[in-house]
Parts: structure tokens; C-alpha cells; sequence
């Protein structure tokens, strides 16, 4: 039975009808065009739909719409403020730090989730934080030269 | 629609059937139609259909899973279930989904009773590993929780959902319940004659896949208890029992409430360590973990858990033995590591865990003796 | 973390040589950029497939009348509703009718619906009713050339083909050693991040499909010969693909979505599952070789006699892998005889992917190479700078090509080459004497931790004459803004970015004003494309003829406007001026904004270009790679602590995308030499763990951590005559040292010699017991491979 739920999906409230078989990932994708909401494995196994739930990465796709009543989610769309990227993104374009872009929207949500606890993290702690994230083009070195850097520039405000 | 126009020309049947949106029951009952051979394989990965309670009790949960019996499906974090549920991978497809999110008060506390700690079963795997409370007094439960697997995983599950979740195995794992075996009610173990590479070494029954849960071992070390409750009220077994070589030893209406860990004794250590096929934050190849109390460098006290290689968290009595009152030396280390791996009973492509078992069990030891 | 080395750039080059951002690479950051699965049309119905539980077997019956009864199926098809004829893909990596009454392997597809949704769909699948005969299979490639194996392919089992040079008796006969060397390899899948969808539409009599495809035109191409339709009635429009590495061609399930959608009326979506990416397509093919080679004491080459059995899978077609290893061992000039066999099994298609051919044979030559060197007292840098090719050598790998196609040899010559630059400054780079210390022996030991070192080389091709020719648009707009129109596919190697840098450079405009449409087979000019390491060398020809075609029509306008001959005129940063008077000058938009004096509107300016690779001249891509590694004795881990690629890949377009593709390819080579392995199982044939869970890709944590370790990649000084701009080639050749430099480093840490990876702490401890044991290790702890 469908049912109708409300929650806040980058900083506006949303209201959308879900089935209880509704993944938050299709929710998101499909009722709500964020398709930055990148599927891959659908099994929690590549974090390529990760997003914040309530601030904490999550796997979209192994998460029950239905549970996401009343909760704060950040996907990628609600990084970039005014058309300006936030400074993950624009580190990750400087520095290359993606070749097909489908893991991308995953890897910068850990990176915004992890720089949010810990602004100054080592290149292990980054490597580790990462972990659950393929990157199968294997552009991880400069992944984590992304991240490592955009952490230097918001440190530096 | 005016892109559509035109297409008509190209039909070659009729789709008057797709104008209505509105699923016929007896698509649903297709559907559930579960004793009905499929003649091919279907890939799946989308949830099926089923109705998600809610109970706002754990008596109230138990209800609910007594009434439906095996068309009932429990969940906390959902990283094991909805796996299963994605690939129809579950021996019986449930009709019911029960979460134990609506219960109240809930189940994600972390707290230190007089005794030692008690976790809630919807406690995080994250919520472990950052306590500070764990990571200090319970360290190697901190650790075996971050060496899970990748954060998104830790953020959801559960230490209900790890203790309880489904064995490894590929076979049985299989998406579509491609092999009939002893889990699914089979009479086979595929695995035994087939690819047992990551499959166990030490107390298989008809079964041969390994425990699952990434904090068993350092539970089991701990000396930790599982409360239960059921239909007939509540029970608590210690970790080691709580496994057995054919699962674990919950009922089909009973959940796991608690997990409760005594106080490591005063200078008692603890050494975690876990070797997976590429890092550590694989499923456990083996894992081992040691709690001991060692003064003067003679070991009073010492649990030795090992993880990856059976059924159930294997606990190494028998070096324990071998240690209690011993100085912890180069030989009688190596004395203790022999005896982890006598008895083992290794498959056609599993015997390296011998080595790594005995490995990691000296590997442990010495760096208690540190 | 990564350093950057400095770059080998061609002097005075504006565009070319610069780390340009990724063209795309805003939408990849901010979740907008479309891939195939992100598409959808209105009215549109979604897919499923049932496929065969049985690895071989015949329909005898098959029913849909039941699935197709119930509400909300709007088609089902079987093989009585699609032609018999079978479809061969792009490099002969399938040939096969896209459904059949005899599935060849566990997973082929033999129904589809169409629905209005998943649950409907899966249900109506399960209505579907077969009744079933089994045949014989067989699995093993060495059983399935046996005579009386169970016959898949309607061809037979063995598909063969001989690269030989040389008299072979007289090579061996010269030689004072002779080494012999047998290898395995287990089974890599591409493994794709970013699932792949074909969405169908037709309107009357014409097809759209939109999809995420390296081949664009030979997907339309082959629809539209299947379908019986002139090529304008088919339209394929490609979307970006996640990692693809050699999956994402021309793929039996966009024949179905075509096919559901005609029956259905309405568009039909069919989007794979992760499990369907894994173990329904294709995977690399899984060889088993054996080489002897012959050299004399000197360690100069004599004769190599390679015979190399592949696996085709099911629906695989080649009898030859696209090698260069044939070439690459010819500077002595040695005898060569280089047997293919393509096998037919009853498993998943076997074919291309990144580095075929040579990341598989160049295992086992490089093996055999380091035994020979032991042998003879040579360190691994002596023996290979010895043997390889150089420039203006002759090479012979494509002497099959031209005899399949009837065509007479006219002697082939390589190009530009630079290993040797590769193996010595790589060997620099990564203080290769400080580290090496002999054949089998570690660089250091602490405890049960030793380390040691490996050190491959490999080639691969930069396209192919037989390919085709690529064609290339470049548009200039009235504003001075820039479309570029190629076939090519984008899988995150970056040509987007690297032909609008080629074209940029050629028009003397900054590569910002360039927007490019990709793969649109109803605008863009046909392309043989994105195989086989096609774009950067051969693609990039066409694309700067494009662009000077481009440049000297606004010359010409320019010239009538300044009232100079145009051949006086110069472009460069955006600005027209007359070469010699740069004051003299007007900018490159304002050229093109003007009203022509005679056309009296602005002009439209379209370049365009054809081009192919010459007939005798061929471009190689060159590289050597260099690692160190530490193994736990204990625990049979492995951690990789350096790694130094050194590439010739002729001018480096863009130094942060070759980066990308060295790191990236070692990481999918190492994934293969360490961890990746797709097991079948051995009574059905059905792959075990398709899934990211259980197929294990590495991943950060797997990289060179910690004090001294580092990755780094470097480029040769080199100018290949024939590429735009001096280009070659690089995406995956990447790949192809690393299973022989990981080998080599396991040997120098453990004096094992290992044959068959991956290496996973299981082969690891297994050889090390068989080692205590006095058994010689060979092969790693599983059986059946």
C-alpha cells in the first residue's frame, strides 16, 4: 500500500507517495529526478548512490523510502550553492579527480561527510573513509589528491 | 505524447492491455506463486512486493512474527535483508516486512551497566566503533565493528542484523535460490564438492559455510551474551552458543534483544586481527581474537575466538590450556599456535587456512606478550 | 600521493600538452551528466529477460501465451519471433542469432517482456513455460578442443589463426637455451561500474535506441542489417558509459529492447541488472599459453614458438587476440611462430577487453623472458633492451589481418618507438638499482615481510588501418563558439576532451569555445569506434584535419574581410592576424559574426575530414612497468608499495588524463594479478559471484600506502611521425606489464615463481606450502582453473 511521506531533500521539504517496496534511491530518482543518485551494484556493495542521510553516508539503495519520513537527505544536487560548486567539486575538476564520472557524485558525498567530522584528515584516513566507494576506472590517486586538497582549501576558508 | 505519433504503423500486438496502469490480482498472484518451477533464471535487484509493519513493541514484534511464521521477515538495518530480498536469495519470500525502528524505547543504546556493557540490537556497527566507551574498555569489539565493512555498511548495520544475517556462501547466496541446498531445505551442500575456498576448516556438520558476523569473535572473547526474546518469554546464551554449525539457534518467532558484554577483568588485553582477500575491511579469510590477562608475563586468563574458519565463532581451547599459567615465550607461543589448527578439517581448496590460522593465533600472541 | 612528473610536450603548442579539465567534468561532479540507465522516454515499458538455467540444452517447447495474458504485458518474445540470421559484432566478438532454440550458456537469454513495470514483468517470466532438453557441454578450454567435445559454436570449437616469420627450425638450432613456459590466468570480468540500458523507440518504420556504447555505428549498423532496414532508418544515440574497459559494444540485449519495443508499440526500456553486467555479456578471454624461446648466450633472441589457446565463450568469434607481443621481441630479428586458438565453450562470451591479447601473452612472454635471463645471468632491463623493437622495424602481427581479408602484404614498419626510454628512465624514477638484488631475492626482510621488486614491458596498438576510417565535423558558429562531431564513445578515457584539445590546437582557438556531440549516429560522421586504443592516434587524424579544414575556410573569409591573402594569415589564442604584423589582427569571433560581402549573412563554416592510417607505417604504443611489493609470509597478503609507469605514447595531449589511464590501467591490471577472479561453477556453469560484494576490484585502501610509497607515471620523449601532433595512443596498454611485473616482484620477494594469478593471499600461502613441502609451486590453490 502506497503511502504518502514527507522529508526534506536538499534543504526543501518534499512530500512524495512511496510503496514500502520503494527504494530511497528510486524515490529519489524517479519521483524526484535526482539521477545524481548514481545506481550501480543496487546492493550496497559500490557506493555509488550514496547520499546524507541526517548528515551520515548512507547506500540510497539499501535504504526503505518509507524510513526516510521526517529525515534530512543531501544527495549531489545539493552541493553546488547559486551554480557555484562547492570546493569538493571544484577539486575534483582541477584535479582530475574522475575519468567516467559514475562513481563521482558517491566519492564527493563521503568526501563532504567525512571533511565535516574531520576537517584535516591523513591520506589513510581519506584512503579508508573511501573504502566502500569503486572506483573502477581506478582514478583513486587522484581521488584522493581531490580530496586532500579541497580539505586544505576549506580549512583555509 | 506527440513523439509517439506515428508509431502505430511498427505495432505489430495489440497494447491496449498496457493502458491500464492498475495491476490485475492475478499478477500479484503470479507473483507470490512461489512453489510454481521457473523455466529460466530471472536477474533481479529491485525489491519485491511486500507489507512493512511496524511494531511499536518487542511483544508486539514477536506477535507478528509467530502469526506469519516463515512469510515474515524481520529487519533492523536492512544491509543483509534487502540484499536477500533484491536477488530472491531467501529460501521463502516473505509477505511481511517487520523493522524494529518503530520500537520504543528503541534499540540503538550503548550503555555501561555495573556488570559491563549492554547494546541495544539496532545499535550501529558505527555507533561501536566510536563510542568511546567501547573503543577504550572493548577495544577489539571497535575494531572487528570498523573492519566490517565500507562506513555507508557500518552506518546501517546493525549488531542484531550482524549476528543474524546470512552465511557467506556463494551457493547459497546464489540469486533466484539457484542451489537447492541443505539451507533451503536441500539435503547438499554444494559447496563442499564444488568451490570451497572461503568455507570452513573446523566443526562442519552437513553445512560447510563459515559464520558471518564480523563481531562474533571478539564478542565470544569478551565473554558476551545474546538475550533473546521469543514466544515463550526471554532467554540469554552466551555468543559461541548462540551459533550453531546449521545457523544460529533463534527460533522462527524469536529476535535478538540485547547483546550484553561483561567488563573485561582489570588489565585484561585484547588483540584483534583479521586478513581478508584484499584488506581488512573484506569478509574475514580468518580472524582471531584474543582477550587475556597477563601479569608478570604469565597468562592468568586467556579466550582465544577465531572468526572465518567454522560454522560458529571457534573458540581455541585447547591452546588456552596450553597458556593458562605460562609465560607467553617464543615456544610456547608456537606450542599454543599448533594447537589452534590440530583437528582441522580442511575442504579441497581451503586448507591455506590452517597456515593462516595458526598465523594469526601466534601472530596474536605475540603481540599480546608486547 | 601522486607526483607529477614533468611532461614531454612539444614546443610551442597551445592546447596540446595542458591539463585541461575534463569537458564534461561539471556535470560529473554535480550528478547531471546522462548516462544510458538515466534516460527515460514517456509511455515507456520496462524489460525483463529470462535466460537459461542450463549451460547447453534445446527448447523442444516454449510457451508465452500465459505471460502474455496477463494484464500489464505488453510483448514477449522468444527466438519464433526474431530473424535466425546471427549478427557478428565489431573484432568478431560475437557471432550469434540473438535468441535461439539452443542456448549456449548458463545465463543466455531465451525470452523477454515487456510491462508496465518490474513486478509485472517478473511475474509474467515466471508464466513463461519451456520444456527442456539438455545437451552435453563443456567448460575447460583444453577439453573443448579435444576431439568428440561437446560442439558449441556452429563453426566447430577452434577458430585458428599463425603469425610467423622466419624459419623456426633454424632459430632453435642457433640457440644455446631453450626455455619453455606454460601459463594460466584466472578469470577477469570488466566488472562495470554504472550498469548499461538500451531504451527503444520506433516511429513508423524508424528505430531510436539510446544506450551507453563504445560502437555507435557498428551497433546501427548491425540493427540495421538484422532488422532489414537502410541505415537512415535506424538512429542510435549514445550516452556517456560508466567504466566500461571493453564491455559496452555491440550487445545482444539492445537486439531484444529493439525487438520488444516493434511488438510492444511503445518505447521499452531494458536496463541489466549488476548480476547481468557480471555474467550474461562478456569477460576477458581466459588463455592458456605455452611459449619457447630460444636465445643465445648473449641473450639475443633466436625463435619464439607461442601458442596460445583463448577462450571464446559462447558466442565469441576470434580466432586471433589483436596482439602486439608477435611484434614487440623482433629487434634481433628471432624466427617467430605464433599460434591462435579461439575457443569455443559453453560458458559466458568470451572477447575483448582492455589490453586483450597483450596483458594475456605478455604475462606469459615476459615469465619466460625472466627465466631465460636467470638462466643466462642477465638482469631483466639487459635482456629486454636487447630484443625489442625499435623504429623503422619491421612488424608482422597484421600479415593474418590482411590474408583474412584478401588483401596482399605490403611490408609494415613501426613507426616511432621508445621502450628503451621507458625501461631506463622508469628504472630511474623508481631507483631500480638501489632495489634490485638478483633473481629471487628479496629487497628487504622483516620477519615474515619481504619485499621485492618486478619490472614488465608491453605494446599495444594505437587502432587499426582494417578498422575504418574515422570521420570528423568541426562546426564553427556564428559567435566564434565551437561544435565538434565525432563517433566516438566515452567510457571515462577522456576523448571528449582530448579530440576538442587536437581540434582547438589545429583552429588556434582555446579549447573552451568547444562543445562536442558524440556518437549521435543521425548528426555525427561515422567512426570505427572506441576499440582498440583507436582515438588519441587515429581518430585525433581526422579531428586536426578537421579542424585546419575548418581554419582555412576562415582564413579565407579573414582574408577577404583584412584583404590579405589568406596564406599570410595565422590563428592562434582566438585571434586572426597576419602573420609577421600581429597588430594587424582581428579576433576569431568577430570573423565569423560578420556578414559575408557576398552571401551578405555570416558564414557557416563546416570542416571536415576523413582519415585513415597509412598502408606501410604503423604507430605502437610502449610501455614498462615498475613495482615493489611486500608479502606477509604469515598471512600471504600482498600491499603494493611502488609503482612507476613509464609510457611512449608519442605527444601527451593532456598529462592529467594519461595519468588517469596509467594509474587506472595498473589498477585493473594489479585488480587481475591480485584479487580479480570469476569463478564458474564447475557442474552448471553459472557464474558464482557476480557481484562487487564477492568479485573483488580494488579499492583505495588497496593502493601504495604510507612513508616512501607512491604511484607516478611518466611519459617518453617521443614524436610519432604519423599521429596528430606526434600522438599515439595509451588507454590499454596501461594495463598490459602489470601481471608480469607483480609475477617478477612475488618471485624476487619469495624465490617462488607463480604462473597462474590472481595471487590472493590463498595461491600465496598455498605456494608457500608447497614450497615447504619440495613440491614446486605452479599453479596457485584452486582447483579447476
Amino acid at each position: 500500500m502506497a503511502e504518502r511521506i514527507e522529508l526534506r531533500v536538499n534543504d526543501r521539504n518534499q512530500v512524495v507517495e512511496v510503496e514500502p517496496f520503494t527504494t530511497l534511491a528510486e524515490c529519489l530518482r524517479n519521483q524526484l529526478g535526482l539521477i545524481g543518485v548514481r545506481v550501480s551494484c543496487n546492493q550496497g556493495d559500490c557506493g555509488a548512490c550514496t547520499i546524507l542521510v541526517d548528515g551520515q553516508p548512507v547506500n540510497a539503495c539499501m535504504e526503505l523510502a518509507i524510513e526516510a519520513e521526517g529525515r534530512s537527505v543531501t544527495t549531489i544536487e545539493g552541493l553546488a550553492r547559486n551554480g557555484h560548486l562547492h570546493p569538493i567539486q571544484q577539486a575534483f575538476v582541477e584535479h582530475h579527480g574522475m575519468q567516467c564520472g559514475f562513481c563521482t557524485p558517491g566519492m564527493i558525498m563521503v568526501a563532504r561527510a567525512l571533511l565535516e567530522s574531520n576537517p584535516a584528515p591523513t591520506e589513510q584516513e581519506v584512503k579508508e573513509a573511501l573504502v566502500g566507494n569503486i572506483c573502477r576506472c581506478g582514478s583513486y590517486p587522484k581521488i584522493i589528491t581531490s580530496v586532500l586538497s579541497a580539505a586544505q582549501t576549506m580549512r583555509e576558508g | 505524447m506527440a513523439m509517439l505519433e506515428g508509431e502505430r504503423a511498427a505495432v505489430t500486438a495489440s497494447a491496449e492491455a498496457v493502458a491500464r496502469p492498475q495491476l490485475d490480482p492475478r499478477t500479484i498472484e503470479a507473483w507470490l506463486e512461489q512453489d510454481e518451477p521457473v523455466a529460466g533464471t530471472i536477474s533481479t535487484d529491485y525489491l519485491p512486493r511486500f507489507t512493512y509493519l511496524r511494531p511499536t513493541t518487542l511483544a508486539e514484534a514477536v506477535a507478528v512474527l509467530e502469526r506469519h511464521g516463515p512469510k515474515a521477515a524481520l529487519m533492523s538495518g536492512g544491509m543483509d535483508l534487502l540484499r536477500e530480498l533484491k536477488t530472491r536469495s531467501r529460501p521463502a519470500q516473505p509477505e511481511v516486512v517487520v523493522s524494529l525502528k518503530g520500537i520504543a524505547p528503541p534499540l540503538d543504546y550503548v550503555c555501561a551497566g555495573e556488570s559491563g556493557l549492554a547494546i541495544g540490537s539496532l545499535a550501529t556497527l558505527r555507533t561501536l566503533e566510536t563510542s568511546a566507551l567501547v573503543r577504550e574498555q572493548y577495544g577489539i569489539l571497535a575494531q572487528a565493528a570498523y573492519a566490517s565493512r565500507a562506513w555507508q555498511y557500518r552506518n546501517r548495520a546493525t549488531i542484531g542484523g550482524d549476528l543474524c544475517q546470512r552465511e557467506l556462501c556463494w551457493y547459497s547466496r546464489s540469486s533466484g535460490n539457484a542451489y537447492p541446498c541443505f539451507r533451503k531445505g536441500g539435503e547438499d551442500c554444494f559447496a563442499t564438492r564444488g568451490d570451497n575456498r572461503f568455507h570452513a576448516i573446523f566443526g562442519r556438520l552437513i553445512c560447510s559455510a563459515v559464520c558471518p558476523s564480523a563481531t562474533a569473535p571478539s564478542l565470544a572473547a569478551l565473554g558476551a551474551r545474546v538475550r533473546i526474546v521469543g514466544p515463550s518469554g526471554g532467554r540469554s546464551v552466551p555468543v559461541e552458543a548462540f551459533f550453531t554449525p546449521r545457523g544460529t539457534v533463534l527460533g522462527s518467532a524469536e529476535i535478538v534483544a540485547e547483546v550484553q558484554v561483561p567488563s573485561p577483568a582489570p588489565g585484561a588485553r585484547g588483540v584483534f586481527l583479521k586478513v581478508g582477500v584484499r584488506n581488512k575491511f573484506d569478509p574475514a579469510l580468518a580472524s582471531v581474537a584474543v582477550l587475556a590477562c597477563i601479569e608478570q608475563q604469565v597468562c592468568r586468563t586467556i579466550r582465544i575466538v577465531l572468526g572465518g574458519v567454522s560454522p560458529q565463532p571457534w573458540r581455541a581451547f585447547r591452546a588456552e590450556e596450553l597458556l593458562i599459567g605460562e609465560r607467553l615465550t617464543e615456544s610456547s607461543v608456537a606450542r599454543a599456535a599448533e594447537a589452534v589448527v590440530e583437528g582441522a578439517t580442511p575442504l579441497s581448496h581451503n586448507g591455506y587456512k590452517i597456515d593462516l590460522a595458526r598465523s594469526l593465533v601466534g601472530r596474536a600472541l605475540v603481540r599480546l606478550a608486547e | 600521493m601522486a607526483t607529477r612528473q614533468p611532461v614531454a610536450t612539444s614546443n610551442g603548442l597551445a592546447v596540446i600538452g595542458k591539463r585541461v579539465p575534463l569537458k564534461d567534468a561539471y556535470e560529473k561532479v554535480t550528478g547531471s551528466l546522462e548516462y544510458a540507465v538515466d534516460f527515460s522516454l514517456p509511455g515507456m515499458l520496462v524489460a525483463k529477460v529470462l535466460r537459461s538455467p542450463y549451460a547447453h540444452a534445446r527448447i523442444k517447447r516454449i510457451d508465452t501465451s500465459k505471460a502474455e495474458a496477463l494484464t500489464g504485458v505488453a510483448a514477449a518474445i522468444t527466438y519464433q519471433d526474431v530473424p535466425d540470421e546471427e549478427w557478428l559484432d565489431r573484432s568478431l566478438n560475437y557471432l550469434g542469432p540473438v535468441l535461439e532454440d539452443r542456448p549456449r550458456f548458463a545465463g543466455r537469454e531465451v525470452a523477454a517482456v515487456a510491462a508496465v513495470d518490474y513486478h509485472t514483468a517478473e511475474a509474467a517470466l515466471r508464466l513463461i513455460e519451456i520444456e527442456w532438453e539438455e545437451l552435453p557441454h563443456v567448460f575447460d578450454i583444453m577439453a573443448a578442443v579435444e576431439p568428440g567435445a561437446p560442439q558449441v559454436a556452429s563453426f566447430g570449437n577452434v577458430r585458428e589463426a599463425v603469425v610467423e616469420e622466419g624459419d623456426l627450425e633454424q632459430g632453435f638450432a642457433a640457440a644455446d637455451l631453450v626455455i619453455e613456459h606454460d601459463t594460466r590466468m584466472g578469470q577477469q570480468q570488466h566488472a562495470p561500474l554504472g550498469r548499461n540500458a538500451a531504451i527503444a523507440r520506433w516511429k513508423g518504420d524508424k528505430l531510436t535506441l539510446w544506450t551507453s556504447t563504445q560502437t555507435p555505428f557498428q551497433l546501427r549498423d548491425s540493427l540495421a542489417r538484422h532488422l532489414g532496414l537502410p541505415q537512415n532508418k535506424v538512429r542510435v544515440v549514445n550516452h556517456p558509459a560508466g567504466a566500461s574497459n571493453g564491455l559496452w559494444w555491440t550487445n545482444n540485449f539492445h537486439f531484444l529492447a529493439a525487438h520488444l519495443a516493434r511488438k510492444a508499440g511503445k518505447p521499452v526500456k531494458l536496463e541489466l541488472t549488476q548480476e547481468e553486467c557480471f555474467a550474461t555479456v562478456k569477460r576477458r578471454d581466459k588463455p592458456v599459453s605455452k611459449v619457447r624461446l630460444g636465445l643465445k648466450r648473449d641473450g639475443t633472441f633466436t625463435a619464439i614458438h607461442f601458442k596460445h589457446y583463448f577462450d571464446n565463450g559462447a558466442y565469441g568469434y576470434k580466432p586471433y587476440p589483436y596482439e602486439s607481443v608477435s611484434d614487440l621481441w623482433g629487434g634481433q630479428r628471432p624466427a617467430i611462430r605464433f599460434e591462435y586458438y579461439g575457443v569455443s565453450t559453453n560458458l559466458v562470451t568470451a572477447g575483448c577487453m582492455r589490453g586483450v591479447g597483450d596483458l594475456s601473452m605478455g604475462f606469459t612472454m615476459e615469465q619466460a623472458i625472466d627465466r631465460a635471463a636467470e638462466a643466462l645471468g642477465l638482469n631483466p632491463l639487459e635482456i629486454r633492451l636487447k630484443n625489442h623493437i625499435r623504429a623503422g622495424d619491421p612488424i608482422y602481427s597484421q600479415k593474418f589481418v590482411f590474408k583474412r581479408l584478401g588483401a596482399p602484404f605490403p611490408g609494415e614498419y613501426l613507426s616511432s618507438g621508445a621502450l628503451d626510454q621507458c625501461i631506463l628512465k622508469g628504472a630511474e624514477a623508481f631507483r631500480w638499482s638501489e632495489k634490485w638484488k638478483g633473481w629471487g631475492q628479496p629487497t628487504e626482510v622483516d620477519g615474515s615481510k619481504r619485499r621485492g621488486v618486478g619490472m614488465a614491458t608491453a605494446t599495444h596498438i594505437c587502432g587499426g588501418r582494417h578498422l575504418g576510417c574515422p570521420s570528423v565535423v568541426v562546426k564553427v558558429n556564428h559567435d566564434g563558439t565551437v561544435h565538434i562531431f565525432t563517433g566516438v564513445g566515452q567510457q571515462g578515457q577522456g576523448a571528449d576532451t582530448t579530440q576538442a584539445q587536437i581540434a582547438a590546437e589545429a583552429l588556434g582557438v582555446p579549447v573552451e569555445t568547444f562543445v562536442g556531440t558524440h556518437g549521435d549516429t543521425d548528426t555525427c560522421p561515422w567512426s570505427p569506434a572506441t576499440v582498440a586504443s583507436v582515438n588519441s592516434h587515429q581518430t585525433g587524424m581526422a579531428t586536426r584535419l578537421a579542424a585546419v579544414d575548418a581554419r582555412r575556410q576562415v582564413l579565407e573569409l579573414a582574408g577577404l574581410m583584412m584583404e590579405v591573402a589568406p596564406e599570410d594569415l595565422d590563428i592562434k589564442n582566438g585571434v586572426v592576424f597576419v602573420k609577421g604584423s600581429p597588430d594587424r589582427s582581428l579576433p576569431f569571433s568577430e570573423v565569423t559574426s560578420m556578414k559575408h560581402p557576398v552571401y551578405l549573412t555570416p558564414p557557416d563554416i563546416i570542416g571536415r575530414a576523413t582519415a585513415n592510417l597509412p598502408e606501410s607505417q604503423i604507430a605502437k604504443m610502449f610501455m614498462s612497468h615498475f613495482v615493489e611489493l611486500e608479502v606477509d609470509t604469515d598471512t600471504g597478503e600482498v600491499k603494493v608499495l611502488n609503482f612507476v609507469g613509464a609510457h611512449d605514447s608519442g605527444t601527451i595531449i593532456n598529462p592529467s588524463i594519461c595519468e588517469n589511464q596509467v594509474y587506472g590501467g595498473f589498477l585493473l591490471g594489479a585488480g587481475h594479478a591480485l584479487t580479480e577472479d570469476m569463478v564458474f561453477d564447475e557442474q552448471t556453469g553459472r557464474v558464482l559471484n557476480p557481484s562487487f560484494l564477492d568479485y573483488k576490484v580494488l579499492t583505495t585502501v588497496d593502493m601504495p600506502t604510507g612513508e616512501g610509497s607512491d604511484m607516478s607515471a611518466l611519459f617518453a620523449d617521443c614524436y610519432d611521425p604519423l599521429g596528430p601532433y606526434g600522438v599515439k595512443s595509451i588507454g590499454e596498454g596501461a594495463t598490459c606489464p602489470v601481471p608480469a611485473a607483480v609475477g617478477q616482484a612475488l618471485y624476487n620477494a619469495l624465490g617462488i615463481r607463480l604462473d597462474n594469478p590472481p595471487f590472493t593471499p590463498e595461491a600465496i600461502l598455498e605456494a608457500l606450502r608447497q614450497q615447504r613441502n619440495g613440491k614446486e609451486a605452479h599453479s596457485n590453490g584452486h582447483a579447476g582453473r
